[in-house]
C-alpha cells in the first residue's frame, strides 16, 4: 500500500510529526504490531464528529470516493489511502471542524478548559484540550510525544495571533488531519507465543463501535479498552450487550444494511423519464428508506425470523411511493404501515421498489441484472462480467417481432455456449420477477405479450416473485452469506474469504436462534474470529528469516 | 374645436365645483313624482313624466339654468330611477326626427364594441324663455343647429324645460343599439355627479 | 409516450375500481387543467379571425382615449404616457389608470361606476360551450353539438380578450393558471363513487374540493398520475348526485362551491357555481374531462381579475390590453341569473369551466384540513371597498397605502390633478353659469 501525502501550510509540521509516531502507541512490551488501515467512510467520518463534537457541528466537503468489493463498500476501506486532493479535502474539512469546536458560542460546550488569559498560550489548558480531543479521535490515548508537538503547536500559534484559541484550533486541525484520525489503525499483539495475532483493546473497541453503532467508541467503551477489560471474552461480551442495547444499534445496522443490499447506490440510478415518468427522485430515496424500514423492523424490532424478509408482505409506504404500488396513501403521518394481500404479488426485499429499480436498465427491466444481484448479493456466488467479445444486439432489439418479451430474446441469447453457463444461474430468477417494470411497478404484458414468471431453480419450479421468494427463503446459503457480509462488513474483510472456520460458529448460532439478527450480531462481535487478524507482514518477514 | 366643444368643457369644469362636496352623500332625491299623463308644469325645479302607450316623457324644468349638461345629466339620472322604479331594466331613447333634422341616426359603434349606455345619445329637446323675452324658444339638437345662437348668453336664460321620450324595457339590453341604455348602469354612473335642478 | 401513459392510466384504475357491477365502486381524480369554457372560433393564434370574434381578440388599448377625462388635459396625459427607463408601462401608467373618474379624485377600479362606460368587444357568435343553466332553451347560446339554450355569458364577455381568447388549453391565463396549479397554487380534486357500473349507473355521487397535498410533476412536466390526496371539507367542497351513462356523468343542478380558477396568490379562493352542473367524461385512457358551470357572482368574477398580485388593474390594462371599466360594465349589463331579492338586480352571470383530471386516490383526511391561503391583503381589501362602492352607491376610498405587495401597481393618490377650474383656463374656454 502506497499513500502519497501532500501536506502544506501551516498543517504541515504537526501532521508529519504525527506520522512519525504513526506504528506504535501503546505497546509496552514491544510486542504490538500495525496489523492494517481502514480509512473512514463519509458516513463514519460524519457520525464520528457529531459524537465527538456535537451536531451543531457541520461537516462540509468532499470526501473520497468508496469502492465495493465483494459486494461490500467496508471491505474496500482495508485497501484505499487517500489521494493528494483528497487530502487537501480532509485538510479543509478538518480545518472547518477545528474552527467551529473552539468558536465562542461553542466553546462552552466543546473545550474542557477556560485558558488563564484568552489572549496568549497556556500549556495547561492546551494539554488537557488536546489529549481529550486525540483520546476520542485517534480512539486510544495520544503518546506524550504526539500530545507535546500538538501543545507546542497551540502554544506558539496562541502566541504568535494573541488568541488562545486559535492556538487549539490549529492544533485541533492537525489532529483531525492526521492518519491516526482518518484512517483506524488495528494494532495487534501475538497470541499463544505468536501462534496467531488478536487486536488489542482500543482497536478492538473501534471495530466494535463502527459496527453496532457505525461511530466512533464512546467513553465508557474507551475505559473497557484502557482497564484492558476488552482483552477479555467476558469484558468484550459486557461492552457488546450494552452497546445492543443502545438505540444506536439501529444506525450501525442500518449502515449495514445499506452496505449489504448496495442501496447506497440508489442514489445514482437513472431512469427514463419517458416510459417512468412516475420515477424521480422523491421514489428513490424513498424507496431506500422503505427497504430500511422493514429491514430494521423485522429484524431488530420484531427480532423475526431474518429469512422472512424474503417473503414479508408487510412494508411501509410513502406518498410518493404509493403511485407505483398502486395504493392510497392516508397521510397519517410520511409512512404508513402496509401490508400487500396475496393477490398483489409481493414478495419480500425483491420486489421493493428498491431492488427492483437498482437492478433494471434504465429504460426496461433486466432478468439478468436481477438474477445477478440474487446470486451475489444474497447468496454470495458472484458471477463474473460477460466477455467483452459479447454481442448484446439480440437482448436490446426489443422490435424483433419473434422475440418480443425479454424471456424469449433471452433465451435465444443463452444458445451460446459461452453465455449459458451464467444466464442459467442468474435468468430463472431475474424472470421470475418479470412482473415488474424497471421501477418496480406491477405489469401483466411486455411488449404486449402475456408475461411468463415461471422459473425452475436448482429443481424447483416455481411462479413469480411469490414463488422466488419462497425459494430463497429456504435456501441456506441466504443466511450463510448475510453472516459471512456481516463479519466482513465488522471486520474489513472480503467475504468470499470468510471461510467456515471462521464463520460456522456464529452461523450456528443464527440458525439455532431461529435466524434472529441481534443474536447473529452478539454472536459475530464476540466470536474470538472477530478481532483475530493475520500476522503483521512485518512478523511474517522476520518469521521466515528466522 | 367646435364652440359646443368649448361649451360641453365648460360646463364639466362648473360641475366639478357643484358635486365636490357630493363624495360621500348621494345626491338628494327629488320632492316630488308628480302622476303621469300630465303636461309638464312650467314650476321651477319640478320634474314631470307623462306617458303615451309604452313611451315615457320625462321633463325636467327650472328657472336657475346651470348648464346643459347638467340638466340634461339630471334628466338621464331621473330616467334610470324612472325605470328600475318600474321594474323595468332599461330604456330606449327615443329620437323624434323631423324634415331637415341634420345630425345623423347613431349607428352602431363600428368596431363592435358594445356598451351599457352612451350619454352622448341621450339628447333631450329644450324650451326655454331668456331674460327680457316673454316667449320659449325650441332648440332641438336633433336639427343640427347649436344650442346657444352666437351673440346670445346662456346665462340669461331664466326658464327652461328639457324632456326626453323614454321606453322602459326588460330583458338583455341591446348593447349594440346605441340608443338603448342600461338603467342600473346610468343610474350608477349619475347618481353621485348630479344635484337637483331649481 | 402516449402508449406508456394510457398503460400507466389503466394500472391506476385497476386498483381504483372493482368493476364488477352491482358493486359499490370509486374513482379519484386530481385536476390537472383547469379553464373558462371559451369556444374558441380562430385556428391557433388569438388574434386570429373566427366565428366567436370576427375581429379576433380585442386590440391593443388607445391610452390616450383611456386617460383622458373632462378634468385631464391632453398634455397631462401625454405625460402620464411617457416611457420611463426601466420601469413597466403597469407601473408608469398606474396613477393616471387609477384615477379616470368624472372627478379627480376618485379611484376607478374601486369605483368603476364613476368612469362612463368606455365599451367592450364581446363574442358576437352564437356557439358557446356550457349548460343550459336557466332551462330554457330560447336564451343563449347554441351548443357546439346544436344544443339550444346554453348559457354562457362570461364567455360573452370575455371571450375575445387577449389572455381568455385561445384554442382549448391554450389561452394565455389557461396556461398561466393551469401552470401554477400544477406548481402546488392550489389542488382540485374530484371522487366519483357509483354503485352499479362505472360506466352506466343511476346511483352516483360526485365530490369536488380542494386538496392541501401538492400535484407531482413527472421530469417532463406532466402531473403524475396515481398519486394520493386528501379531499378538504371545506368551503371549497360540494357533493352532488349523478348519474352516469356511457361513462358521461352528468350531476343534478344544485350550488357548487369548489377551487377557484386562478393565476395569482390574491385570487385564489373559493369559486361557488349557483344552480351548478357538472358532465364529465370518463375516457379509456383513465382520464376525465368535462365541465363544471353555473352562475357566478359577476363581482366576484371582477374583483379577483381586477384586484390581486402581481396582475392587478393596471398590469391587466397594459400588459393584456383589457379594460377594466370596459370589463365591468360588460361583465353586470350580462349578467344573466341569480337576481337580487331586493333591488331584483341580476348578481349571477352564467358561466361555464373546462375540466381534465388525472386518475388519482382521493382519501379523506384523518385530521382536519386547513386552506393554506392568505387573507387580508391589499387585493382583499380592495375587494371589499369595490363591493362597498357598489351596493350602497357611494364612493370609496382606496385601502391606506402600505398595504400592497411589492411589484403591484396600484396608486393610493391620484396623478397630480388639476385643481378645478384650471383645466379649463388650460382649453381657454371660461365658466358658464
Amino acid at each position: 500500500m502506497r499513500k502519497k501525502f501532500v501536506i502544506s501550510g501551516l498543517l504541515a509540521g504537526a501532521v508529519l510529526a504525527a506520522m512519525g509516531g504513526l506504528v506504535l502507541a501503546q505497546d509496552t512490551s514491544g510486542q504490538e504490531r500495525l496489523a492494517g488501515m481502514r480509512r473512514l467512510s463519509e458516513g463514519e467520518y460524519r457520525n464520528t464528529i457529531r459524537d465527538i463534537f456535537g451536531a451543531s457541528i457541520t461537516v462540509q466537503g468532499r470526501f473520497e470516493p468508496e469502492r465495493r468489493i465483494a459486494g461490500l463498500l467496508a471491505s474496500s476501506t482495508t485497501l484505499l489511502s487517500i489521494t493528494p486532493s483528497g487530502l487537501d479535502g480532509y485538510l479543509r474539512i478538518g480545518d472547518s471542524i477545528a474552527a467551529q469546536v473552539v468558536d465562542e458560542k461553542n466553546r462552552p460546550r466543546t473545550v474542557p478548559c477556560t485558558p488563564r488569559a484568552a489572549k496568549a498560550a497556556d500549556s495547561a489548558c492546551a494539554a488537557e484540550a488536546l489529549s481529550q480531543f486525540g483520546l476520542a479521535l485517534f480512539r486510544r490515548p495520544l503518546t506524550a510525544e504526539e500530545l507535546k508537538i500538538r501543545v507546542a503547536l497551540a502554544d506558539k500559534i496562541a502566541a504568535d495571533t494573541g488568541n488562545f484559541h486559535n492556538g487549539l484550533r490549529y492544533a485541533l486541525s492537525s489532529l483531525l488531519a492526521s492518519p491516526d484520525f482518518l484512517f483506524r489503525k488495528e494494532r495487534a499483539v501475538p497470541v499463544d507465543g505468536g501462534k496467531s495475532w488478536t487486536l488489542e483493546p482500543y482497536s478492538r473497541a473501534t471495530r466494535l463501535s463502527y459496527l453496532l453503532w457505525h461511530s466512533t467508541p464512546d467513553v465508557a467503551l474507551l475505559a473497557a479498552a484502557a482497564s484492558g477489560e476488552l482483552a477479555t471474552e467476558a469484558g468484550v461480551a459486557k461492552q457488546v450487550d450494552r452497546l445492543m442495547a443502545s438505540p444506536r444499534l439501529e444506525k450501525g445496522m442500518e449502515a449495514f444494511y445499506s452496505d449489504y443490499l448496495e442501496l447506497d447506490r440508489g442514489g445514482d440510478i437513472s431512469k427514463d423519464a419517458t416510459i417512468y415518468p412516475k420515477y424521480n427522485d422523491a421514489v428513490a430515496q424513498g424507496a431506500r428508506n422503505e427497504t430500511m424500514r422493514v429491514m430494521l423492523e423485522l429484524t431488530l424490532r420484531q427480532k423475526g425470523d431474518f429469512r422472512d424478509l424474503m417473503t414479508t408482505r408487510k412494508t411501509y409506504i410513502n406518498r410518493a411511493l404509493a403511485p407505483i404500488y398502486g395504493v392510497p396513501f392516508n397521510f397519517d403521518g410520511e409512512w404508513m404501515p402496509h401490508e400487500f394481500s396475496e393477490k398483489d404479488g409481493r414478495s419480500g426485499l425483491l420486489t421493493h421498489i428498491s431492488t427492483l429499480s437498482l437492478f433494471s436498465h434504465p429504460g426496461r427491466s433486466s432478468p439478468t441484472n436481477r438474477g445477478v444481484a440474487v446470486v451475489d448479493i444474497l447468496m454470495c456466488q458472484p458471477i463474473p462480467q460477460p466477455p467483452g467479445d459479447i454481442d448484446f444486439s439480440l437482448i436490446n432489439d426489443a422490435s424483433n417481432p419473434k422475440l418480443k418479451t425479454v424471456r424469449q430474446r433471452l433465451s435465444a441469447h443463452a444458445t451460446e455456449k459461452t453465455c449459458a453457463s451464467c444466464h442459467n444461474r442468474s435468468d430463472p430468477i431475474g424472470l421470475s420477477l418479470e412482473h415488474f417494470d424497471s421501477i418496480g411497478a406491477w405489469r401483466d404484458l411486455d411488449n404486449g405479450e402475456k408475461i411468463d414468471a415461471t422459473a425452475t431453480l436448482g429443481g424447483q419450479s416455481f411462479d413469480g416473485a411469490v414463488g422466488l421468494g419462497k425459494v430463497l427463503r429456504d435456501n441456506p446459503r441466504f443466511p450463510q452469506c448475510f453472516a459471512r457480509k456481516m463479519f466482513a462488513y465488522g471486520t474489513g474483510g472480503n467475504t468470499i474469504a470468510v471461510t467456515p472456520n471462521t464463520y460456522n460458529s456464529f452461523l450456528n448460532t443464527f440458525i439455532n436462534d431461529g435466524y434472529r439478527v441481534p443474536g447473529l450480531i452478539r454472536a459475530v462481535a464476540t466470536s474470538p474470529q472477530f478481532f483475530q487478524v493475520p500476522a503483521p507482514v512485518s512478523v511474517q518477514a522476520s518469521n521466515q528469516k528466522t | 374645436m367646435t364652440a359646443r366643444v368649448h361649451l360641453r368643457r365648460s360646463l364639466a369644469a362648473m360641475l366639478l365645483v357643484v358635486c365636490v362636496p357630493a363624495l360621500a352623500q348621494p345626491a338628494s332625491p327629488p320632492a316630488t313624482m308628480p302622476a303621469s299623463s300630465h303636461p309638464a308644469p312650467s314650476a321651477p325645479g319640478v320634474f314631470a313624466l307623462r306617458k303615451q302607450g309604452n313611451t315615457t316623457r320625462l321633463v325636467v324644468t327650472g328657472t336657475n339654468f346651470t348648464g346643459r349638461e347638467a340638466v340634461e345629466h339630471y334628466l338621464a339620472w331621473r330616467a334610470a330611477e324612472h325605470v328600475t322604479a318600474s321594474k323595468a331594466r332599461w330604456f330606449s331613447f327615443v329620437e323624434r326626427r323631423i324634415a331637415g333634422d341634420k345630425v345623423l341616426t347613431p349607428k352602431p359603434d363600428a368596431e363592435g364594441q358594445r356598451y351599457s349606455f352612451r350619454l352622448e345619445y341621450f339628447r333631450p329637446t329644450w324650451r326655454y324663455k331668456l331674460a327680457g323675452s316673454p316667449d320659449w324658444k325650441t332648440w332641438r339638437p336633433l336639427s343640427g343647429a347649436p344650442f346657444f345662437a352666437l351673440g346670445l348668453d346662456a346665462k340669461t336664460i331664466i326658464n327652461y324645460e328639457v324632456s326626453a321620450d323614454i321606453i322602459p324595457r326588460n330583458g338583455m339590453l341591446a348593447d349594440y343599439d346605441p340608443l338603448a341604455f342600461e338603467a342600473v348602469a346610468v343610474s350608477h354612473y349619475l347618481i353621485n355627479q348630479v344635484t337637483t335642478p331649481r | 409516450m402516449r402508449i406508456i401513459f394510457v398503460s400507466v392510466g389503466l394500472i391506476g384504475l385497476a386498483f381504483a375500481t372493482t368493476p364488477a357491477s352491482a358493486v359499490p365502486w370509486v374513482r379519484g381524480y386530481v385536476v390537472d387543467a383547469y379553464e373558462p369554457a371559451f369556444y374558441f372560433g380562430g385556428k391557433l393564434s388569438q388574434d386570429d379571425l373566427g366565428t366567436d370574434c370576427p375581429k379576433g381578440a380585442v386590440p391593443d388599448n388607445d391610452y390616450a382615449k383611456i386617460l383622458k377625462t373632462s378634468w385631464r388635459s391632453d398634455a397631462e396625459v401625454k405625460k402620464l404616457m411617457t416611457p420611463v427607463e426601466g420601469r413597466e408601462p403597469g407601473g408608469i401608467m398606474a396613477p393616471g389608470l387609477s384615477y379616470r373618474g368624472f372627478r379627480p379624485d376618485i379611484e376607478t377600479y374601486i369605483n368603476p361606476f364613476a368612469a362612463p362606460d368606455p365599451g367592450f368587444q364581446q363574442v358576437t357568435g352564437k356557439i358557446a360551450e356550457g349548460f343550459n343553466l336557466d332551462n330554457n332553451p330560447r336564451t343563449g347560446f347554441s351548443g357546439t353539438k346544436g344544443e339550444a339554450g346554453i348559457d354562457n355569458n362570461f364567455y360573452r364577455v370575455m371571450g375575445c380578450t387577449l389572455t381568455y381568447r385561445g384554442a382549448p388549453w391554450k389561452g394565455y391565463l389557461s396556461e398561466r393558471s393551469t401552470d401554477k396549479m400544477v406548481d402546488g397554487h392550489y389542488t382540485m380534486v374530484i371522487r366519483v363513487s357509483g354503485n352499479q357500473d362505472p360506466m352506466n349507473d343511476a346511483d352516483v355521487v360526485v365530490e369536488v374540493g380542494y386538496s392541501p397535498d401538492q400535484m407531482v410533476k413527472d421530469p417532463m412536466g406532466k402531473v403524475t398520475p396515481d398519486y394520493s390526496y386528501r379531499l378538504a371539507k371545506s368551503a371549497q367542497f360540494t357533493k352532488l348526485k349523478a348519474r352516469i351513462r356511457g361513462g358521461v356523468i352528468e350531476t343534478e343542478q344544485k350550488d357548487i362551491r369548489m377551487p377557484e380558477f386562478s393565476w395569482a396568490e390574491s385570487n385564489r379562493g373559493e369559486a361557488l357555481f349557483q344552480k351548478g352542473k357538472m358532465r364529465l367524461t370518463m375516457n379509456n385512457d383513465g382520464t376525465l374531462l368535462g365541465m363544471a358551470g353555473g352562475y357566478r357572482d359577476w363581482r366576484e368574477i371582477y374583483g379577483r381579475d381586477t384586484f390581486n398580485i402581481p396582475s392587478g388593474g393596471p398590469t391587466r390594462e397594459t400588459f393584456y390590453h383589457q379594460n377594466q371599466i370596459g370589463m365591468f360594465y360588460a361583465l353586470r349589463r350580462n349578467a344573466d341569473g341569480i337576481p337580487d331579492a331586493t333591488t331584483g338586480q341580476n348578481t349571477g352571470i352564467s358561466t361555464a369551466y373546462r375540466i381534465r383530471a388525472l386518475p388519482a386516490f382521493v382519501v379523506d383526511p384523518r385530521q382536519p384540513v386547513v386552506i393554506d391561503q392568505q387573507a387580508g391583503e391589499r387585493p382583499y381589501q380592495e375587494r371589499d371597498a369595490f363591493m362597498r362602492a357598489l351596493t350602497t352607491r357611494t364612493l370609496q376610498a382606496p385601502p391606506p397605502s402600505g398595504s400592497g405587495g411589492g411589484g403591484y401597481y396600484r396608486s393610493t393618490t391620484p396623478a397630480p390633478a388639476p385643481v378645478p377650474g384650471q383645466a379649463s383656463k388650460s382649453t381657454g374656454a371660461t365658466a358658464v353659469r
